[in-house]
Order: structure tokens, then sequence, then C-alpha cells
């Protein structure tokens, strides 16, 4: 049987200058703090919102021992009411009757006049959205939030672990395969996010955790190390994956690259059902305004930047030569389709298809 | 059997995964359907296409140049009917399972077998399970009563749908109602924050007007038969059917692209709704299973991001799935099962990080495949481990003290099965088919005699759902291979350890091309008998006393005639359940053997 060998990768961004636009959004309609056009900082505090989601019921007509259909006559507050701690919510006069009174903070969100029941959503904290990154307000999207636009730097990390932080990048490796220790990292990293090459060591986050570092980003990270990573207090990015592989030479070039300046980094990494890639941004000067990142979708072609993601050459980057027309026998006996990937004027090899991803 | 009578000439069938999107066309060539082209491409579901229309075009150009039959129109859109130039199909099936699955919530009493109940119904379809409310069971949160803690359980899932159960019919009625008190609470809540969870009470059935007035208009709601009507007696099939429709309609039904796929079939083609490519693939074994009154059908999926098992006893299916966990989404199975539980079918050695480096890279590559053999090896491992799971999950639900499933008793608790089918990539990309096989006897350690057969083509889904089109279709699909024999297997039970290294059974093949091979198959032993494809041989088992291949112990039964496949007569002596040597070192070698013995 003949296939036509189309094949459209998957792909990673790896630009080192685009315009980023990143929506922020509450998770409820709140108050929007900035306006279009306003410049701001990644710490800055673009929107708010009260937020609650803990709710507390109260059997009203047990408490004041009277029959549920007539509980509500008894009440002193009404739904969407605000009540402070303390606060009659419900009373009556009677011997060895009670007020029932709200032991929290909170809005009377549910009033069942059937079972007598009474139910408060507490109020708890207060969100407060950052901008996340650094660059201007292009628009506000209603009470829900803002969009931020700068141009910059992106890169696409294959994995990430913990939420968003922002941070001067600090470069602490020499080559893109050097693997982090805690030798790499001195105090000059403090509070810094750092950048590393090769694949993350246990002594490393020991020594991320004592400097408080902001972030780390690096090759890979160790299989068993998954655990510890994720109870560190910042994120980590990985660009390739996980075990002992070094950082793609282009993404480790490009963020060496930018070496002292902000960067914002999102390790949220969501595989499936709404594939969420954690990003590493860093926002440059322009004096002309840069384009988008192109669409996606095109078929893999001869001359094309292409990564490998699994197999003997995992984490290299080369550039595809041919797309031979038929089948080639890999190592563990299948035929598959594929190309001829050139990763050096020395070195080239025959890759899946499947085990490569587009660099854009 | 005739197809000359039906309208259809050609039918393309195409089944959106999480990973890969397939698609298979079928032809009728001289009056008998049969399997022309299969081809794949990724899916297209997920950003930044977020449009599954566009992985399947890129599948069905792919189906075009391997079948040299055009099947889009210059659009982009599936050409139907087919036109007389031979270009496009008659019609088109669609089977889907790229959908996020219904989160549900399950509420139950504890210490009852309700909830036990709803697990089985849950996992009938494509459900991931957001929380679990036994009543009197679970923990408080700090300065809350029981009853603020359950409406926050349900609040903080978010479900789709929370399904309640308790009581046998006229049984308990307070505790049960107290849970849908707080489901309707949390609906309720639910709603203000912007979503709408369903309650399905499947519960006691006396209680229905009671719940129906509590829960008033307060909630979207339904009631159902007791998935639990007696102590002995499980009724899941209404609320699997209500949950299954539940998924088709607000999942799958949101799938960005899938609509303009299901819209391609014009007049005078057939139009057949895209259904769940599990319910799809259970139709298959299904439709085996009517003609079978001995035993039952056995099929599993391994697919990159779910799990199914379908067993279908006297064409009765009961459907078991993990949508949680595929051989590509497996990076918290390994937590589940313990990374050793994978490592012990390896033939060399590996650290924790190993099998953890693998399972996450495989997660954040679904559509990767292994290029060397230690690749390979984990990939499989992993696999054998998440089939055993479901099975495990699966096996409570299959009926017992019925005719069928048979079981033979003694340490094995799989009925006998008559075929076993084996889908999903890992299987049907094996490099050879002793790997397949032994994934499969392995995960399932079947009993007795039985058949594998393999999914080669990833045609299975896609013949249950074009049944729905045109009945002929599978079953001439099937016939004309269809699904590739991959083994006859004997797999006798007795006292195999104790037993070890004796021999427990006489296996003689008399090949109707001439000829005879004998052997006697010692305890613990893994034996292989050549008979390839086209071949046939009368196959006579002599089992010693104690032993039994499910004719009774000790009874070998009359010579029967058995069929070639890629492998031939596997006798697995391995005994039940499968033994592994706790040995590090005794156990990659006994691997190293089997997979010798089957030349894998």
């Amino acid at each position: 049987m003949r296939e036509t060998t189309a094949y459209y990768p998957p792909e990673t961004r790896v630009m080192p200058l685009t315009l980023i636009r990143r929506d922020r959004m509450l998770p409820a309609a709140g108050d929007i703090l900035v306006g279009p056009g306003q410049r701001v900082e990644a710490s800055d505090v673009v929107a708010q919102v009260e937020l609650g989601g803990q709710f507390l019921t109260f059997e009203i007509a047990r408490l004041l021992r009277v029959p549920p259909a007539r509980a509500v006559r008894y009440l002193k507050k009404g739904k969407d009411d605000v009540v402070k701690a303390g606060e009659v919510i419900a009373g009556r006069m009677g011997l060895g009757v009670r007020p029932v009174r709200s032991p929290v903070d909170g809005v009377i969100v549910d009033v069942d006049e059937r079972d007598g029941r009474v139910a408060i959503e507490v109020a708890s904290r207060l969100f407060e959205l950052r901008a996340y990154v650094k660059g201007v307000v292009s628009n506000v999207l209603g009470r829900l939030g803002v969009v931020i636009e700068t141009p910059g730097a992106l890169i696409q990390a294959a994995l990430g672990i913990g939420g968003e932080s922002f941070g001067v990048l600090r470069a602490v490796s020499e080559a893109p395969d050097e693997p982090l220790r805690a030798s790499s990292i001195d105090i000059r990293a403090h509070g810094s996010i750092v950048v590393g090459g090769g694949w993350i060591t246990a002594s490393a986050l020991e020594q991320a955790q004592q400097l408080q570092l902001r972030g780390m980003i690096a090759g890979s990270l160790e299989g068993d190390l998954l655990e510890t990573a994720r109870q560190m207090p910042f994120p980590i990015m990985v660009t390739e994956g996980v075990g002992r592989i070094g950082m793609a030479t282009p993404i480790f070039e490009l963020i060496r690259a930018q070496d002292g300046r902000e960067a914002s980094i999102n390790g949220e990494t969501r595989t499936r059902w709404g594939i969420v890639r954690p990003e590493i941004l860093i926002p440059l000067p322009a004096e002309t305004r840069p384009p988008l990142p192109p669409a996606v979708g095109a078929p893999l072609t001869a001359g094309a930047r292409v990564r490998v993601v699994r197999g003997p050459h995992m984490g290299q980057v080369g550039t595809v030569t041919a797309i031979p027309a038929r089948t080639v026998r890999i190592e563990i006996g299948t035929r598959v389709h594929g190309a001829d990937v050139r990763f050096s004027p020395t070195a080239s090899a025959f890759v899946p298809f499947a085990n490569l991803e587009l660099l854009r | 059997m005739d197809a000359s009578s039906s309208q259809l000439d050609s039918i393309v069938a195409i089944d959106i995964g999480t990973v890969y999107t397939k698609a298979v066309l079928i032809a009728r060539v001289e009056g008998v359907y049969r399997f022309i082209a299969r081809a794949e491409s990724v899916t297209t579901a997920e950003a930044p296409w977020s449009d599954v229309a566009v992985g399947t075009r890129h599948a069905l150009e792919k189906l075009s140049s391997a079948a040299g039959r055009r099947l889009l129109d210059e659009r982009g859109d599936l050409t139907t009917p087919q036109q007389p130039d031979g270009s496009g199909v008659d019609a088109c099936v669609v089977t889907a399972s790229a959908g996020k699955p219904l989160s549900v919530v399950l509420a139950g009493l504890a210490g009852e077998w309700s909830l036990e109940s709803l697990r089985h119904a849950a996992m009938g379809t494509y459900t991931t399970l957001a929380a679990e409310i036994a009543l009197s069971g679970g923990s408080r949160r700090a300065g809350r009563s029981l009853a603020d803690d359950r409406i926050q359980r349900v609040y903080d899932a978010r479900p789709d749908v929370v399904c309640i159960s308790g009581g046998t019919d006229g049984g308990a009625e307070r505790p049960v109602l107290e849970l849908v008190e707080a489901a309707k609470f949390a609906a309720r809540f639910l709603e203000v924050a912007g979503s709408r969870p369903r309650i399905l009470f499947a519960g006691n059935a006396k209680l229905k007007p009671r719940v129906a007035e509590t829960i008033g208009d307060a909630a979207d709601f339904l009631q159902i038969d007791n998935v639990r009507p007696g102590l002995d007696v499980e009724n899941v099939g209404p609320l699997q059917v209500e949950l299954e429709t539940m998924y088709t309609t607000h999942k799958m039904g949101r799938i960005a692209g899938l609509a303009t796929i299901s819209a391609w079939p014009k007049a005078r083609s057939i139009t057949v709704p895209a259904m769940p490519t599990a319910r799809a693939f259970g139709h298959v074994a299904q439709y085996l299973s009517a003609e079978n009154t001995k035993t039952g059908v056995l099929g599993v999926d391994a697919g990159g991001s779910t799990t199914t098992v379908s067993a279908a006893f006297g064409g009765q299916l009961y459907t078991t799935l993990r949508s949680d966990v595929g051989t590509s989404f497996v990076a918290r199975f390994v937590d589940e099962v313990g990374w050793e539980s994978v490592a012990r079918w390896l033939d060399f050695e590996v650290s924790e990080g190993d099998i953890r480096a693998f399972a996450a890279n495989k997660e954040l590559r679904p559509g990767t495949i292994p290029q060397d053999t230690s690749d390979l090896r984990i990939e499989q491992a992993l696999a054998r481990e998440v089939l055993r799971a479901t099975l495990r999950a699966a096996r409570g639900a299959w009926p017992r003290g019925t005719s069928i499933p048979r079981f033979l008793g003694g340490d094995s608790n799989v009925p006998l099965f008559e075929p076993i089918i084996g889908a999903g990539g890992v299987l049907a990309r094996a490099p050879r088919p002793g790997q397949a096989a032994l994934l499969m006897l392995d995960a399932i350690e079947p009993v007795g005699v039985t058949t594998l057969v393999l999914d080669v083509y990833g045609l299975a889904a896609a013949l249950g759902a074009a049944a729905l089109a045109e009945p002929l279709i599978a079953v001439q699909a099937l016939e004309q291979g269809g699904l590739m024999n991959l083994a006859t297997v004997v797999a006798p039970l007795g006292a195999m350890r104790t037993r070890a290294g004796e021999v427990v059974m006489n296996v003689r093949l008399s090949y109707e091309s001439g000829g005879t091979i004998e052997d006697d198959i010692k305890a613990g032993s893994l034996s292989v008998l050549p008979l390839s494809p086209g071949q046939k041989a009368v196959m006579q088992l002599r089992p010693r006393v104690g032993i039994d291949i499910g004719r009774g112990a000790g009874r070998g039964g009359k010579p029967t005639e058995i069929t070639g496949s890629a492998l031939g007569l596997i006798v697995d002596a391995r005994g039940r359940p499968l033994g592994v040597s706790p040995d590090p070192k005794r156990r990659r070698e006994q691997m190293k053997s089997w997979l010798w013995d089957v030349g894998a």
C-alpha cells in the first residue's frame, strides 16, 4: 500500500521576536484597574475580584423550632444581603430559642422557603490579577479582564511545574547539555529565574529553594525528581522533557542571549482536553511592531527546522533534507514514514514523522 | 452472504481519537464488502487547530492516495454519494473519543453496594470521577456540618452530572434524601457560578416522589431505575444509557469541527449519527457473542487516551472504560499502580526515574512512537498494567451465577472467552505478532481454549459503527480478514506452581497438509506450535489429572480443527494468576524467556 507523505507535525514556538498578546482573565467578573494604552509592569495588579465559593447552610426551621414553611417569616436578612460575623440572620421570641447568627462575613445566596434553610457564601479573599508580562494594555474585556501586548521573545517549553512568575533571567550554564547543579547557582542568582542547559539535579533544587529563586529553566528534569519539583515554591520549566536531555541549542542560545533581562514564565501544562503549553516570554524593545506568530498547519517539507522529540536523537534540532517516499525500517522492526534530518554537517539521521516537531 | 441487494457500494469510517484520527475505506468488490485501505493523521481537536475536520481531511487525503480513489472535493469536503467515475463514497460513519469525558460525582450510602454499582455505570462511558461521596464516610472539614461538607464537595468538583443512588427498592430513605438535598444546594450554587450540573437519581424507587419534591425546579433532574434494586441485583443499564446520551450530546457535540464532518453525507447517502468509539467497538463484541452460547467474547482496546474493555455474554454487552488512562496518558497511572508493577514486565533493569520519565514524556508527546527496543518494551509493559487495571474494574461488573460467563474456578477470575479481540496502537503496531500476543496473555490471563485476534487495521470500531448503516459490512469485512488471527491459545488451569516442571498436558497437531507435531507441556512453560495462516490442523489435547482446559478436569474433549494464524498455537501453562518471580534478576530472565518463547 502506498501513502502520500504529507505530514502535518505538531509545532513548538521558538521566536526571537514576535508580538506577544496575552489575555489576562479574572475567574469571575470584577474590577478592572487599568485602561487601554496604559503601560504595565509584570507585577502590576490589573484587575481584582472578591472570590467566594465556600458555603454554609443553616436549618433555620430546626434551629428556631418552627415548621419549615414558617421559618421564612423569622428571617432578619434576605437573599443577596451582606452579613457580618455575629450578625443575626433569623430569630424569634420564645423560651430557650436562640437567634441564629452568621459565624462569618458573607452574602446570603439562597433562601429555601420550603425547607426553611438559608445558605451563606463566605466572603473569602480578594483575588488580584497581575499583568504577568510587562507591556501595554491593548484592550479591556468588559469586567472580565484585559489584553496585554508587547514585542518580545516567545519560547514554548515541553513541561512546566507550577504557575506564573516573573523575574530577571540569570544564565548559569555554559553549554546546552551541562547539568544544572547546586554549584552552578550562587548567591547572585537570588530572586532571579535561573537558566540552565541540561537536566536539573536534586542539589540544584535544594539550592534554588534556599536562594528563593523566582523560577528555573533547563532542558530537562530527572524522572525521580518530579515529585520534589512539585513541592518547589517557584515554577520549573523544561524545554525538552523528563530525563537527562540537553536543551535544544537554538533555545539555549536564544534564552542565554537575553541574560539579565526580565522574563515572565508560566508553568501551567495541560496535555489533553484543552491543551495548555508552558511558556517563557521575554519582553524586548522594538522600534517597529513585530509580526504575530505565524499560522500553524503547514505540512512538513524539506528545509524545515525540526526537533526530535523521542528516540536516540531526542532534543536535537536539525533541518529536513529529504522526505523519502517509501517507508523505512527502524530499529524495532517497524516500517514507518519519516524524514531525513541533518543535525550538523557531519551528522544526520532518518527520524519517524511521529517523533518530529516543527520549530518555528 | 450477499451484499448485492445493498444500496451501499462504499463506505468511509472515521474514528477521531484524542491522539490520532483514523480513516478506513470499505467497498463492495465482486459482491462482497472488503477492507480496501486505511490511513491516519494527528487529531486536530486541540489548539492551535481546534478543529477536528482539519485532521480528518489530512487522514482522508492519505486514504485517497492509498486507495487510488478521490474522496475529497475541491472544497475539502467528502464527496458523497459515490460518483460514476468512482470518486467519493456512499456513506460515512464517524466515531469519536476525542471529547472531554463527562465529569461525574457519585453519591451513595457507605457500606452499601450502590456506590459500586454507580461506579460500574459511570465507567460504561467516557467519564472522569470528580468526587465520590459516601454518606457517613469521608472526612469532614473543620468548622462545617456534614451536610455543608457534602454540598461543598459537590460544588468544588464542579461536575457535569451528579449520580445519586442508595437504598434498595423500599430500603433506606432518610440518608438518601440527605444526599439529594446536598446535590440540590450544590447545583443551585453552581448555577450562580455559571454551570448547571444535572442530577440523576438512580436509587430507592419508592423515594422517587419525595426526591422529585425535594429538588423541585432547583436543578436539571432525572429519575432513573435503581442501579441496585436488591442486594444481589445490579441494574446499571438505564443509568449507563443516560450517561452515554449526555456524553454524546454535551461532550461529543462540542468537539469543534465534528459538525462539519457530520454534515458531509448528502442526499442518497446514508447517515449514521456520530457515536462514541467505545460503543461502536462494543458492537463488534456484542455481534460476535450473539452467535456464541457457550462463552463470552472479549474486546480490549488499549487506546492512547482511553482504555476500553468490552465483554459480551449471550449478546449482552458490558463496557468498562478508563477515560483517565490510555497508553499515552500514564503519568498519574504510574502513581496508582507503582513503578515496580510496570518494571516487573521488563527483561532489563530500570529505575523509578526511567519509568517516570518515560510516562511523563509520552504524555507530553502522545503521538510519538518507540524507536529502540527498550523504549518499546517499556511502552508495552505500561500497556500490560493499563489493561490489567481496566480488566480489574471490568470484572466487578460482569454477571456471576449465570450459564455465561462460565468460570473454571480455581485461581482464575477470568471467564471463558472466544474470541479475544485486541485493539489499539500499542497492539496493532507491535512490530512482531509475538509481542502483541504476549502482551494480551499477560494482561488478560485468558483460560481454556480461545483465539486471539488483532484489530491490526484499526477497523473494529469502524465496523461496529458501519454495521448500523449496513449490517453486512461488519459481517463480511470480518469474514474477509478485517481482524488478524494472531494465535489459538490453550491456557490450562491447575496447580501449575506446585507442579512446576511436571508434564501437565500433551498436545498434538495433525496438519491437513500432512504431518503431525506433538508436545508434552510442562507446568510453568509457554510453548508455540507452528500453524501458519491458511493452514488447518486437528488439535488434540490430553490434560493430566487435575488440569482443566474448560472441558472438565483431566478432560481434553474431542479433537477439534483449528485454522492457522500469525503465531499458530500457543500453550500458556504458566498458571493463573500469572506468577512473576519476586527476585528481580530471576524475573528479568523469566521475561526474556517468555519473549523468546513467543518470538517477540
